[in-house]
């Protein structure tokens, strides 16, 4: 007689992991409610930490310059001390394949408010050539050496109005209008003259921002006349690391702990469902299931309660995100398609390590535990 | 080897620990079972009935003999095989019915197909068929919650057969039953035994099952024993083999032999109320 052997994927079998676990629905709904909010935290500091890299680079991303030139041995926009002349404007304007150059100058500021010390990142350009605040949101954009423009966070969060007088190393400038900025970074944009005023460097500036059809060619020829000259991606990723820094251990810590517990809700969750059933599948071996059906009617049992935490922990997010919306708005939670698949990923992985402990009690179990003592 | 046999066992024998300590749970038994027959095993508790069922249903290796069921010795199979033997050679009925309690009377059936390697419509008609035939057919999709225990032990007995195994190992059918449901259930048995030629070793305390096995055979301190010199406990009815070492007591000049010290003890107390339900000695 022929021995046929259980393919443990064998389609149109009974779908035992699933009947074990809806068999108490309580317990699975607690397994995923808890498993979900292990998933939310992991795609709300994943959101947070998509807002914060947004907003680190929203300069860059928004002030639309394809190179920007700079002192020699500056690399990265916000906190370098990049100093260059003038003049170097109409050098760069004089390139082939220039379309538009533009000075700015940036520097980081303290600026005292309401006896807290608030940083900022003043930023001086030229009005109407670009540079400046790309969306202003209330009032305008500074014209003369005596207004600013600040961020409309800073602007909210200290209850900063148009028209009021705000000091910034020890001058008087007026509030003409707020612009958009980042609970990351506090913008306050005035001209440059303005800023040649406040750090006495006339005929200089931080950087020139280029605008160019042929970024390669017009970087190499920069380059050439001994100048630094980096791409918006390059100034992006070195500002992400500068700004981030603080932030990326203690968010990277709060992800480990959330994959972590979620780990040990979906094991305790699968390992008890199966504790109490012990016996069940002490039957199960008996009746011949071998031990990689075993294993994988653990791992499944793992997957079911991982995708649904997944679930759960999806929706919880969404709500999540939409209470931080409410409440704290200057905190941009940004979901990617990149998110989703970590969140996915990290649910899976956590099955598959959660199913360890269960899946080698199991393979372990006696099938003599079938029959009573005698 | 009796090549027409459904199961022969050779000089099997099962040892716990070692030298000082050693336990011969069963010792040199033999045992030949002929397709569609139904052999009874008693004996008291301890007697190693256990013990011989799980060496046939391949769940504890023999010490030395040999248990050759379609010409397979499982004394020496891999354990690796041992599972796939299980599922598709051997079929269990457990005296607490043991159904999966997550799942429905059909799907319990339709499991067992599926650790054989059969799924799907196959699996399916398979287990409706059988539990058709064990008279469960408004039953399929009850869970066992909502069965009786008779119908929970016909639901194991179409388990146990669904994968037309050539032996058939059922430990107590009837322990949990009322005498209605272990006559019903030992009538079923019986029948199916027959009709799938499918041999069937029971081992049980249940006397009434004798009427449907072919042979009975006693089994005590790990050895067959002649089933003749029997006789049955006056107290609670169990079948004890008169000994030196079997608890007795004599009334009126005659000796009456006890499974235990509790029953010796109960009829000694009014030995009257017993003598009536009793054909000792």
């Amino acid at each position: 007689m022929a021995t046929r052997s259980a393919s443990h994927n064998m389609p149109g079998r009974v779908p035992l992991a699933r009947r074990n676990l809806l068999a108490d629905p309580r317990r699975l709904v607690a397994s995923a409610a808890a498993v979900g909010l292990a998933i939310m935290l992991i795609l709300l500091l994943d959101g947070l930490w998509n807002g914060i890299n947004r907003s680190v680079t929203t300069y860059e991303d928004n002030v639309g310059a394809d190179l920007y030139v700079a002192q020699p041995g500056t690399h990265n926009f916000f906190g370098a001390v990049s100093q260059i002349p003038l003049s170097s404007v109409d050098l760069v304007r004089k390139q082939p394949g220039v379309n538009w150059a533009s000075p700015v100058r940036t520097f980081l500021a303290i600026v005292s408010l309401h006896d807290r010390k608030i940083p900022a990142s003043i930023i001086g350009w030229m009005p109407g050539q670009p540079g400046g605040p790309w969306e202003i949101s209330k009032g305008r954009a500074p014209r003369t050496k005596n207004e600013i423009a600040i961020g409309r966070v800073m602007a909210n969060r200290h209850n900063l109005q148009i028209g009021e007088s705000l000091e910034l190393m020890g001058r008087k400038f007026q509030i003409v209008g707020t612009s958009t900025d980042t609970f990351m970074l506090s913008f306050i944009f005035m001209t440059h003259a303005a800023t040649d005023q406040l750090l006495g460097a006339s005929d200089t500036t931080s950087f020139v921002l280029v605008g160019t059809n042929r970024p390669a060619e017009v970087r190499a020829e920069l380059a050439a006349s001994g100048l630094a000259v980096h791409n918006r991606d390059e100034f992006a990723a070195r500002d992400l690391v500068v700004m981030t820094r603080a932030y990326a251990l203690p968010i990277g810590m709060m992800r480990g702990v959330a994959f972590a517990i979620g780990i040990l809700v979906i094991a305790l969750s699968v390992y008890t469902a199966m504790m109490d059933r012990r016996r069940e599948y002490g039957i199960v071996k008996a009746m011949g299931a071998s031990r990689n059906y075993l294993l994988s009617l653990a791992l499944r049992q793992s997957l079911i309660v991982a995708a649904a935490g997944f679930i759960a922990g999806t929706l919880f997010f969404l709500g999540g995100r939409a209470i931080i919306a409410a409440v704290r708005p200057q905190f941009t939670v940004v979901l990617t398609s990149a998110s989703i698949a970590r969140a996915l990923g990290a649910a899976i992985l956590m099955a598959l390590v959660a199913s360890l402990i269960p899946a080698r009690r199991l393979a372990r179990l006696e099938p003599a535990t079938a029959y009573r003592g005698g | 080897m009796r090549t027409s046999s459904a199961i022969n066992v050779h000089a099997l024998s099962k040892t716990f620990g070692e030298g000082e300590i050693a336990v011969n749970a069963v010792r040199n038994v033999d045992l030949d079972v002929e397709p569609g027959e139904v052999v009874l095993i008693m004996g008291p508790s301890g007697s190693g009935k256990t013990t011989l069922l799980l060496m046939l249903g391949a769940m504890m290796r023999p010490t030395t003999g040999s248990i050759i069921i379609d010409g397979i010795d499982l004394a020496t199979t891999p354990e690796r095989r041992l599972p796939a033997l299980r599922a598709n050679h051997l079929g269990f009925i457990f005296q607490d019915f043991n159904l999966l309690s997550a799942l429905t009377a059909l799907e319990n059936v339709e499991l067992a197909c599926n650790l054989a390697g059969i799924a799907g419509r196959e699996a399916s008609d398979r287990a409706t068929e059988l539990l058709q035939r064990v008279g469960l057919n408004e039953r399929l999709h009850f869970h066992p919650d909502q069965l009786s225990g008779g119908e929970k032990q016909r639901v194991a007995i179409a388990r146990a057969l669904v994968n037309r195994p050539t032996l058939v190992l059922a430990d107590e059918p009837t322990a949990n039953l009322d005498s209605s449901h272990g006559r019903e259930i030992a009538r079923v048995l019986r029948e199916l035994a027959s009709e799938q030629n499918c041999s069937i070793v029971v081992v049980s305390h249940d006397e009434r099952l004798r009427e449907i096995a072919d042979r009975t055979l006693w089994l005590e301190d790990g050895a067959f024993r002649e089933f003749d010199t029997m006789v049955a406990d006056p107290v609670c009815t169990m079948t004890v083999h008169p000994s030196d070492a079997t608890p007795h007591y004599q009334h009126n000049g005659i000796t009456y032999w006890f499974c235990s010290q509790t029953c010796q003890k109960d009829f000694a107390t009014n030995p009257g109320s017993y003598l009536d339900r009793t054909n000792q000695p």
